[in-house]
């Protein structure tokens, strides 16, 4: 059919890597289209043979029927978007067909680079949207497990897959999910983190509330609690909702190492949260405000090491805390080759030479590097940058008030950590929603 | 959400605006006042208060430490710290002011309003040492013990327990004082602070015993040590006894007493002390022949010097040991028990019953 | 689920020493305060477990909700906004005794109005939430604050300077005739099952409430712990002078190796947050009655995002602790305190005895209109 030839040079006028030809095999005309830069090696024994030199009429028109890479494409609206997507359109005898031959751009599982653990499994998602679905199936191995696909962005045309166990999933949160994901209005979805603001209620939420995972048991003992995972083409990383708080501070090292370390490094993790958003504002609260709180000693050693700075302590706070957020930014943008100089530069020098010129006090430099490294016990780096942020209106409020102002805010920070949802789901809510109440698999 | 950020917006900059005078003050511009002492002042009628300062230093060594002494007199104690204030760079705090050392001349007049002005402050904690010192606070605090290693540790490590623990030196809390100050039962005690005789330490070995108002009666160290026993039961105390010539001094390692009352009219108070410890001091080959009179000596030796001490407190009208009290609470008492037991005092006797049993001899036999 | 309930009992238990509770009982030690504790105990036992049994022959219904559901509508709406008084009340004294007592301790330099209007916008931020986020929040606080607290109250039973004498002939005035104002003064101790007012609409009609006898051991002890311990540790004189008895009584221990030397400052911070949750609630419930006067409201324990009510009517009460604060002072408050204390042993039993006519005229069938009742969508 001419018309197919046609409609598609019009609609890709200039793409000068766009095949459209009519093949002549002496037997039968074929017009075929598709970008071979999309398109892998598949075509040659899957299309290209079996018309060429291994042509026989009948079994080609049985393969076209029997073989299910080949589809009837008659609508003249999909051809464009096939095209794109890696498809090759062929018509032959009058009819369209469309052969499924896209190239997948990495054929191996990748290793985790943000969430490693010692002693589980390292594969991790790749930006293949094939390898992933097969790793969650080959880890979550049952048959209920649902996959619903949607494409999504205008102009990068994303295919997204949205999985979730039939039987456990959460029937108003999945409604909620697929109500979203019809608003959704987005020009370039390049990476999950970009659909996460599209389909939380609010683009501006601090803390995160649905979580980005780069590993593949992670996402399926999510499903197995009845979560539901989105899994984006192009993308290393997938998202699971609805989440609690305390999944972000659940490491995948928890499920393999033993007990009683579980709850040691669990234990460890919430005081770093604690001391990552306390610890500055108390110091200011603690030498500015209310010096007696500590024992008599302390005191006396944090007067005399602040002998020699010219100035109040909130200003040392904010120096020592943007030298450190300076350095922790730098040391992601610097190439590989100059980054051990960052940190010596950073550890040594800024701390040692700072306090010894007498701009900070000592005791601030122990406080910066217990809040730096605190920040980094938290498993999940979404997480992280959000109590990151946390600690600075607790240093406002330790300026203003001291520690009575910074005990009130800490009520006000729970209440709202209490007061999110994650779709429907109460956020940080204790003893509720545990693995026990699920239905049992198998019974 | 745009209706809701500049009200937000507002009310920031509203607090911010308003938090001018609030309070902001680095440590390093405030001067801790470790010790406060209180005396009678020169002139009638007028106090001399002693602040003991604690100057700051990056260097933490024994005996390098620098105080600072400052006193004045005024009519009361408040006018006194405020003009104290005048005389300092920094703003005074007495947040870690845990030393109160009272002149004895101060309470042998009666310390009535100083005590009220203590009690007042929200920033003297209530768990501060409190003693009397002899013969003026002022010249006690201007003693600076080499072996001080924070401004004014000295003194506080002598009374708490982290540091020595004797069994010449009591303790006694702000709060305590206070409130054997208006009980109906019991009356207050303070340790006696003095300097030593070579000047470099301070040497607490004195209990002095007061009234509803004013100083009473002065212990010498045995009998301080006797009343630590019976009326604190302090474990890390001794009992040491003439024998044979030789003395031998047993050092306790648990106290437990019991009071009860007997007697019909005039209450008879009975103690029961037992104590049980080891022989640090005494001839040799002890244990092997002796035990048993050795500890009946111990006993009956024990109660008469126990027995005096408490006649000898009983006779200058003050009750330390709280027997006030503790009959009170056996028969759930009224206001006309708590009368008839105060007409009853000087005539109330003492018993002591005294159990002591030598565990071991130490190393030697 | 009901574990909720008890956190009510367990903080409103905790939070009696911000409303003058010891400091009036401390008052009339001789005169008949401790044979009005006696007497109280048995009465609060009694109500909880009356108030508790009626509530939940309603199930998922709030008090407001049942009120206008079996009374005519100006008198429901005139008891709804008695109760919201009642409660609005009880937050704006707790926030205004722990500001003060704060700024004594803690910002002695600072203007007394700023830390007011910081805790009042602490508690409109938190009462301004649904209810379950509340209970939620509520939840986390006591979990991090019951082991202090243990700790606390075990130092101060344990300390050798507790002197038991004290205590002993303290308790010997049991014999004296009970007084009225410490009646009331010791039965707002029990009076943490009145929250049942809002958290029943939480409360699933086949979730019973189990193990009842909680709530008298633990209110017992609070009340004999808040009433003795002060007098263990000044006297049986001296505690009548203290004007902050327990601030004064916390001071007196000190954790000889801890990080804080001073027990004082870690009560008070435990207590921001006791006062925080106390100011929350109560506003909460308050606002609550308030909301059910409008004839269209329906229960919604879980609102998500809060409408634009909640935060008027907390606004509301926020400017009510601010006026109170201006036009208060210690004499006043302690007027105010004393007889909110007797009013609300009123409310209580006007509660009761409401809720029992109610009770009784739906067993016989009789209803002005059917309540909607909520129902929580997950637990």
């Amino acid at each position: 059919m001419a018309g197919m030839l046609e409609e598609v040079k019009r609609q890709f006028e200039d793409a000068t890597d766009l095949l459209a030809e009519t093949l002549d095999n002496g037997y039968w005309k074929m017009d075929l289209a598709y970008f071979p830069a999309l398109c892998d090696e598949k075509i040659k024994d899957g299309l290209l043979v079996p018309f060429s030199y291994r042509f026989d009429p009948d079994e080609f028109r049985r393969m076209l029927r029997a073989n299910p890479k080949y589809e009837r494409a008659d609508k003249p609206d999909q051809w464009a978007n096939l095209l794109l997507k890696g498809f090759v359109l062929l018509s032959i005898e009058g009819e369209c067909y469309s052969f499924k031959s896209d190239r997948a751009f990495t054929t191996e599982p990748g290793t985790t680079e943000i969430e490693s653990s010692l002693l589980g499994p390292q594969a991790a998602f790749s930006e293949d949207l094939n390898m992933n679905t097969a790793l969650v199936r080959f880890r979550y191995n049952v048959p209920t497990l649902a996959a619903e696909p949607y494409d999504k962005g205008k102009y990068s045309n994303t295919s997204i897959i949205v999985m979730y166990d039939r039987e456990l999933v959460n029937s108003t949160v999945l409604k909620r999910l697929h109500e979203r994901l019809e608003r959704i209005r987005i020009d370039l979805l390049n990476a999950s983190s970009a659909l996460i603001k599209d389909l939380t209620d609010r683009h501006y939420r601090l803390f995160p509330t649905i979580l980005q995972t780069e590993r593949p048991d992670r996402v399926a003992s999510m499903l197995r609690k009845g979560k539901i995972v989105i899994i984006v083409s192009g993308s290393r990383f997938a998202l699971i909702l609805p989440v609690r708080l305390f999944d972000f501070m659940h490491a995948m090292d928890d499920e393999y190492d033993s007990y009683w370390i579980n709850r040691f490094l669990t234990l460890m993790r919430y005081l770093g949260i604690f001391l990552t958003i306390i610890l500055p504002a108390s110091y200011i609260a603690i030498v500015s405000y209310n010096p007696e709180i500590f024992r008599v000693q302390l005191a006396f050693t944090i007067d005399g090491s602040r002998a020699g700075v010219p100035y109040p302590s909130f200003v040392e706070v904010f120096i020592m805390l943007f030298m450190i957020e300076a350095l922790i930014e730098a040391s992601v943008r610097l190439p590989r080759i100059v980054g051990s100089t960052a940190t010596t530069v950073g550890g040594l020098i800024l701390g040692q030479a700072a306090q010894q010129a007498g701009l900070v006090s000592s005791i601030m430099i122990i406080v910066t590097s217990v809040v730096a490294i605190s920040n980094f016990v938290i498993p999940n780096p979404d997480f992280s940058q959000a109590v990151r942020m946390t600690k600075y209106p607790f240093v406002l409020i330790a300026m203003l008030y001291g520690l009575s102002g910074v005990a009130v805010l800490f009520f006000a920070l729970i209440v709202y950590l209490c007061n999110l949802r994650s779709f429907g789901e109460p956020y940080f809510a204790v003893f509720t929603s545990r693995i026990k109440n699920l239905p049992p698999r198998g019974g | 959400m745009r209706r809701r950020t500049v009200p937000l917006f507002v009310l920031a900059v509203l607090l911010l605006a308003l938090s001018g005078g609030c309070g902001f003050k680095d440590i390093d511009k405030r001067f801790f006042v470790v010790a406060l002492g209180i005396d009678n002042g020169v002139r009638p009628n007028m106090y001399k208060v002693t602040l003991r300062l604690a100057v700051p230093s990056s260097k933490i060594e024994s005996g390098k430490t620098i105080t600072e002494v400052e006193s004045f007199e005024a009519p009361t104690v408040a006018e006194a710290v405020r003009h104290l204030k005048a005389l300092v760079d920094k703003e005074l705090d007495f947040g870690h002011c845990r030393v109160i050392l009272f002149g004895k001349s101060l309470i042998e007049a009666g310390m009535d309003e100083p005590l009220s002005w203590i009690a007042r402050r929200r920033d003297v904690s209530s768990v501060a040492y409190v003693g009397m010192a002899e013969p003026n606070a002022f010249d006690v605090l201007k003693l600076h013990p080499l072996s001080e290693r924070y401004p004014g540790n000295a003194l506080m490590l002598t009374f708490g327990s982290e540091g020595t623990e004797s069994s010449y030196t009591l303790t006694e809390y702000l709060f305590d004082l206070i409130r054997r100050r208006t009980e109906t039962g019991k009356d207050g005690y303070l340790p006696i602070v003095r300097k030593d005789i070579d000047g470099n330490s301070y040497r607490v070995d004195k209990v002095a015993l007061l009234d509803k108002r004013k100083l009473r009666l002065s212990l010498t160290p045995e009998e301080t040590q006797l009343f630590n026993i019976s009326a604190k039961n302090f474990d890390k105390s001794a009992i040491a006894i003439p024998y044979e010539g030789t003395r031998i001094v047993l050092a306790l390692s648990q106290v437990r007493t019991r009071v009860s009352f007997s007697g019909t009219d005039v209450p008879e108070v009975v103690i029961r002390i037992r104590a049980s410890g080891f022989v640090e001091q005494g001839p040799p080959q002890l244990l092997t022949t002796k035990a048993e009179s050795i500890e009946k000596h111990m006993e009956s030796e024990f109660s008469s010097q126990l027995e005096d001490l408490l006649y000898k407190i009983r006779d200058s009208g003050v009750d330390p040991y709280g027997f006030g009290l503790r009959y009170m609470a056996k028969i759930f008492g009224k206001p006309k028990d708590w009368e008839k037991w105060k007409a009853d005092y000087p005539r109330v006797t003492f018993r002591v019953v005294s159990d002591i049993r030598i565990d071991k001899a130490g190393i030697v036999k | 689920m009901y574990r909720y309930f008890y956190y009510h009992v367990i903080y409103v238990g905790l939070i009696n020493i911000m409303i003058f509770v010891p400091w009036t009982l401390l008052q009339h030690r001789f005169n008949g305060a401790v044979s009005a504790i006696g007497i109280a105990i048995v009465y609060g036992t009694a109500l909880a477990y009356l108030t508790t049994f009626l509530f939940s022959k309603f199930p998922g219904l709030g008090l407001a909700d049942i009120l206008k559901a079996y009374l005519p509508r100006g008198l429901s709406v005139l008891l709804n906004l008695i109760g919201a008084a009642i409660w609005c009340l009880a937050g704006v004294l707790v926030v205004y005794a722990y500001s003060t007592t704060i700024q004594q301790f803690f910002n002695p330099d600072m203007n007394p109005y700023l830390f007011l209007s910081l805790m009042t916008l602490a508690g409109v931020w938190g009462s301004s939430r649904s209810t379950r986020t509340i209970q939620f929040a509520q939840e986390i606080l006591l979990l991090i604050c019951a082991p202090l607290i243990i700790m606390i109250l075990l130092k101060a039973v344990f300390s050798p300077w507790l002197d038991w004498n004290a205590i002993r002939v303290t308790a010997g005035y049991v014999t004296n005739p009970p007084s009225f104002v410490a009646f009331c003064a010791a039965s707002f101790v029990f009076a943490g099952c009145n929250t049942l007012a809002v958290v029943n609409r939480l409360l699933p009609a086949e979730a019973r409430i189990r193990f009842k006898w909680i709530i008298p051991i633990f209110c017992t002890f609070f009340l004999l712990v808040s009433f003795f311990i002060p007098i263990g540790f000044h006297g049986t004189v001296a505690v009548g002078e203290y004007l902050y008895v327990w601030s004064v009584t916390a001071d007196s221990m000190i954790m000889e190796y801890g990080f804080v030397y001073r027990v004082l400052f870690l009560f008070l911070l435990l207590y921001t947050a006791l006062s925080l949750m106390f100011a929350m609630n109560t506003w909460h419930t308050a606002m609550e009655f308030v909301k059910a006067c409008h004839p269209k409201s329906k229960p919604q324990p879980d609102q998500y995002p809060v409408g634009p009510a909640n935060w008027w009517i907390s606004a509301v009460f926020g400017v009510l602790t601010i006026a109170y604060a201006l036009w208060s002072n210690e004499e006043r408050n302690q007027m105010v305190n004393q007889n909110w204390l007797i009013a609300q042993v009123f409310t209580d039993l006007l509660t009761v005895l409401l809720l029992s006519g109610f009770a009784f005229r739906k067993k016989r069938g009789q209803r002005r209109s059917a309540p909607a009742a909520a129902v929580p969508d997950s637990r």
